[in-house]
């Protein structure tokens, strides 16, 4: 099948499928919701030795979470996404390639009035640069604290105090997924090997991840505060009893949000009419010893971002700086710059662009990328 | 130039768009004729005042606008039966489901008991069993534009938005001005209904999909008037989730009442908004002979909320001879001014989107739950409520049985027009608002909650009791278990709770 057949097949099956029983208040039921996107990136490598150096990649990200609920407060969900499983070799132009399906949760959710809990594959839900920073490629940068389809479960549950806000605490326990469901599907790839190596691919469930939201304060509601601190465990190996190189990852965490809205934007009438304007401020903190397990790797994280949203517009500027300390030579620093622009052309349809420079392990390159996002469910 | 970014790509891209577009967004079918406005079929009251209605829940094939949908109403059409009652009247309503699916009735706005088989949204009405109600009104009632609308807690939505909905009135509006009297009312019902693919009721509801637009179920009637005529126009919103934003070209609206409360003051307007579960009532003059597109303007609720386009609802045609304009000359009947009293206690609330489950929407950082009551207050109190929300998107405050008065947006003071029961919170902004919890008719459990639907079922609720002073201490006690009103909010668990003989006569009754 051709990449270009393969690209209308999967848009195709996004808006053709038939509706399904969703959420009505009758049980158990199932639905579905999904979002689509088919991307664009770009990137030029500032490579010293010469040769090609920009690569394409246009591919689809499509997700969709499959529900299957017994109640109101208690369900079964499948997320899948498929995309390309890596990313392309520098120089490479790709078209719709590489593409596979993975399982990133497939566990039982139960949200109760004050508490949450999940258990099965999922997301643990440490850090907020991956989905507050604005931007294309931030979610990359920062996916070492960013740890999707884990093993595991996850406890939630929410205070509320009429003075203190919302004060929500959660507890994490997991390990990195060996199973089955690790594996990409209707494409090449393995799922992760213990042999592998890398924080918490223990087989036991001897990771955790605490974090506590703090939001909702009655005297500066549209403040949001998030600390948290995660221990993965380092890799065994059962020839070595204490393998050489390797130590547990540690990462401490904490970030702040704001909302600032323009006080006449926020009326009934000037929202409806997409007037709406407010400026978002955010920073994270994360100091990480030993990343990826490997001894004496302490890296810190610092993103800042800014975005102003204006009725169906979203402008985004972030910047993520990673330190490296070195032992002997000097330290070394790594960033993402990227500029983003997001216009919502309908309620359900978004494009998105973004530009960017970065320098990841002293390789400068420029980013530009284009996403096209569908969003709906049944 | 790298190869990738090149015209077969640009190519794919555009295709994604048109399939969308075309697949799923939008369908435009050939506009017909306008036909003119018609009106909903009515149940009215006898000379005992008493309205008796038989409101027949099924599935079935309807015309929605020009196209045919199954979809889930009452009494075989899209467009529902108005209820008429007036003060002192009775609403003796048989619900008949013939649904597979567990329903209910609220009687939206109006201050009436909550209990037994008053307006008690604790009660279901189980799929083919029939659910009685005996809505009694106050002499003292308010008139105006009231609805009724399914409460079921998870699929009030999706039933909503499928037909399981209607328009109330209570007659008696222009009785403070006798020089209106005689003039033509139009019952307005506004809705959203969302277009799928299968010519079902969608499963899922989702606010920003493309959708039919509808006044009392079709599309773009022509509403007839005579230049220089006042007509009384009654605007009720019954979609599950959209504002309305209605403007009428070019012309300005006098505002009677707003949620069935006359207005104290004059209050003129060349733009209505109404949110989801509000009701306006305008007079409306005759412009010269012409036809004037009444239309609704685009909807933005946030940056994390919807987006729906602008559409046009109906033609006002204005034709024939010229007649005289009524215009209002008695005085506006008085209103309580809750602003210039002490309250008897403060409250704060929170209405926020959940940071980690998009299905979720939380009260103080609290899902709804059935069993439980959060909010206990006594009779007699009036109390202050500030309202505020985090979310980067509108939620729109309803509280059942009682009206209350908007003090403060964004913590500025708003001059008093006449009370509400329901109020837009801004988004990452604050309402404050005064309620009176005085009429004995409200003892009893009830709630409050956003009115956007979608946040409603996903959480966005919780309950609230009202008991008398003296039972308030043990009413507290019994939150975590239900309330002084037990599950089902009645009458004989408020004597058992309150350790009364059911046979002594009963305080609430009082």
């Amino acid at each position: 099948m051709s990449n270009y057949r393969l690209a209308v097949l999967l848009l195709g099956s996004v808006c053709g499928v038939e509706a399904t029983l969703a959420d009505d208040g009758q049980y158990p039921n199932v639905g579905m919701d999904y979002d689509a996107t088919f991307q664009y990136d770009h990137v030029h490598a500032d490579v010293p030795q010469g040769g090609n150096r920009n690569s394409t990649d246009a591919y689809p990200d499509i997700n969709s979470t499959f529900y299957f609920r017994f109640t109101h407060d208690q369900q079964i969900q499948l997320s899948t996404e498929i995309n390309p499983v890596d990313g392309p070799e520098p120089g490479q132009k790709r078209f719709f390639e590489d593409v596979g399906l993975v399982i990133n949760d497939l566990n039982y959710y139960q949200n109760n009035a004050n508490s949450a809990f999940s258990v099965g594959k999922y997301h643990v839900p440490f850090g907020r640069a991956q989905d507050q920073a604005p931007g294309l490629y931030t979610e990359d940068f920062v996916s070492t604290y960013d740890l999707d389809g884990m093993l595991g479960g996850t406890v939630a549950y929410r205070f509320f105090d009429q003075q203190l806000g919302m004060i929500e605490p959660n507890v994490s326990l997991y390990t990195a997924d060996n199973s089955f469901l690790g594996r990409p599907y209707l494409r090449h790839g393995e799922k992760l090997q213990r042999s592998d190596g890398g924080p918490s691919n223990t087989g036991k469930l001897d990771s955790y991840a605490v974090t506590v939201n703090w939001i909702a304060i009655p005297a500066v509601p549209y403040l949001e505060m998030q600390a948290g601190y995660m221990f993965n465990k380092k890799a065994e190996d059962q020839t070595q009893p204490d393998p050489p190189g390797e130590d547990d990852e540690t990462i401490k965490i904490a970030s702040a949000r704001y909302i600032w809205a323009y006080g006449p934007s926020t009326g009934l009438e000037p929202t409806l009419a997409g007037r709406y304007f407010d400026i978002v401020p955010f920073i994270e903190f994360a100091d990480v010893d030993n990343e990826d397990g490997i001894q004496g790797n302490d890296t810190r994280y610092l993103t800042t971002s800014l975005t102003f949203d204006f009725g169906d517009w979203a402008l985004g500027a972030t910047r993520t700086d990673k330190h490296r300390e070195s032992t002997g030579g000097a330290d070394r620093q790594d960033y993402l710059n990227e500029l983003s622009l997001t216009y919502n052309i309908t309620g359900q349809i978004k494009l998105g662009l973004s530009a960017g420079t970065q320098k990841e392990d002293g390789q400068m390159s420029e980013l530009v990328g284009l996403a096209l996002t569908y969003s709906g469910g049944y | 130039m790298p190869r990738a970014f090149s015209v077969r790509s640009l190519a794919l891209c555009a295709s994604a768009v048109a399939l969308a577009l075309s697949g799923c967004a939008t369908w435009h079918s050939a506009e017909p004729a306008s036909p003119p406005l018609r009106h909903n079929p009515e149940f009215t009251y006898d000379t005992s005042g008493v309205t008796h209605a038989t409101l027949t829940a099924a599935e079935q094939q309807v015309s929605v606008g020009n196209e045919r949908y199954v979809s889930l109403v009452f009494n075989g059409d899209y467009d529902s039966p108005l209820i008429r009652t007036r003060p002192g009247g009775t609403m003796a309503i048989r619900l008949d489901n013939r649904m597979d699916e567990i329903t209910n009735l609220h009687f939206h706005g109006m201050q009436v008991s909550p209990l037994d088989q008053g307006d008690n949204i604790f009660r279901v009405t189980q799929p083919h069993q029939v659910g009685e109600y005996n809505v009694k009104l106050p002499l003292a009632h308010s008139p105006g534009a009231y609805w009724y609308h399914s409460h079921f807690h998870g699929g009030s939505q999706r039933q909503v938005s499928a037909g399981i909905a209607g328009p109330i009135l209570v007659d008696g509006m222009l009785d403070p001005f006798p020089e209106l009297k005689g003039i033509k009312e139009q019952v307005l019902v506004l809705r959203n209904f969302q277009r799928t693919l299968t010519g079902k009721v969608a499963s899922e509801i989702i606010t920003s999909a493309p959708s039919i637009r509808t006044i009392n179920g079709q599309e773009v009637p022509i509403i007839d008037i005579k230049p220089g005529e006042t007509q009384l126009w009654h605007f009720i919103n019954i979609a599950a989730n959209q504002y309305f934003r209605i403007r009428i070209n070019g012309q300005s609206m006098q505002v009677l009442s707003r949620d069935g409360n006359t207005v104290t003051r004059r209050v003129d307007t060349d733009q209505v908004l109404i949110g989801p579960s509000a009701r306006f009532s305008v007079l409306v003059v005759g412009p010269a002979a012409g036809s004037y597109e009444v239309e609704t303007g685009s909807g933005n609720t946030g940056p994390a909320g919807d987006d729906y386009p602008a559409a046009k609802l109906a033609v006002l045609r204005s034709s024939g001879e010229r007649v005289a304009t009524r215009q209002i000359t008695s005085a506006y009947p008085t209103a309580e001014d809750f602003s210039k009293i002490a309250v008897n206690k403060t409250r704060q609330f929170a209405f926020q989107d959940s940071d980690t489950d998009p299905n979720a929407f939380l009260i103080n950082g609290t899902r709804f739950e059935l069993d439980r009551v959060n909010t206990t207050v006594k009779l007699g109190d009036v109390e202050e409520w500030r309202l505020f929300n985090p979310s980067q998107e509108l939620h729109q405050f309803h509280i059942h049985q009682v009206d209350f008065q908007v003090t403060e947006i964004n913590g500025k003071p708003v001059q008093f027009s006449g009370y509400r029961d329901n109020v837009f919170i801004p988004a990452t902004g604050s309402i404050t608002v005064r309620i009176p919890f005085r009429d004995p008719v409200i003892l009893g459990k009830f709630v409050y909650h956003c009115h956007i639907l979608e946040h409603e079922d996903g959480g966005m609720m919780q309950a609230i009791q009202v008991v008398k002073p003296e039972d308030y201490e043990q009413a507290v006690k019994l939150e975590p278990l239900g309330g002084l009103y037990g599950e089902n909010n009645q009458l004989c668990s408020y004597l058992r709770n309150t350790g009364q003989d059911p046979k002594a006569s009963s305080p609430l009754i009082k």
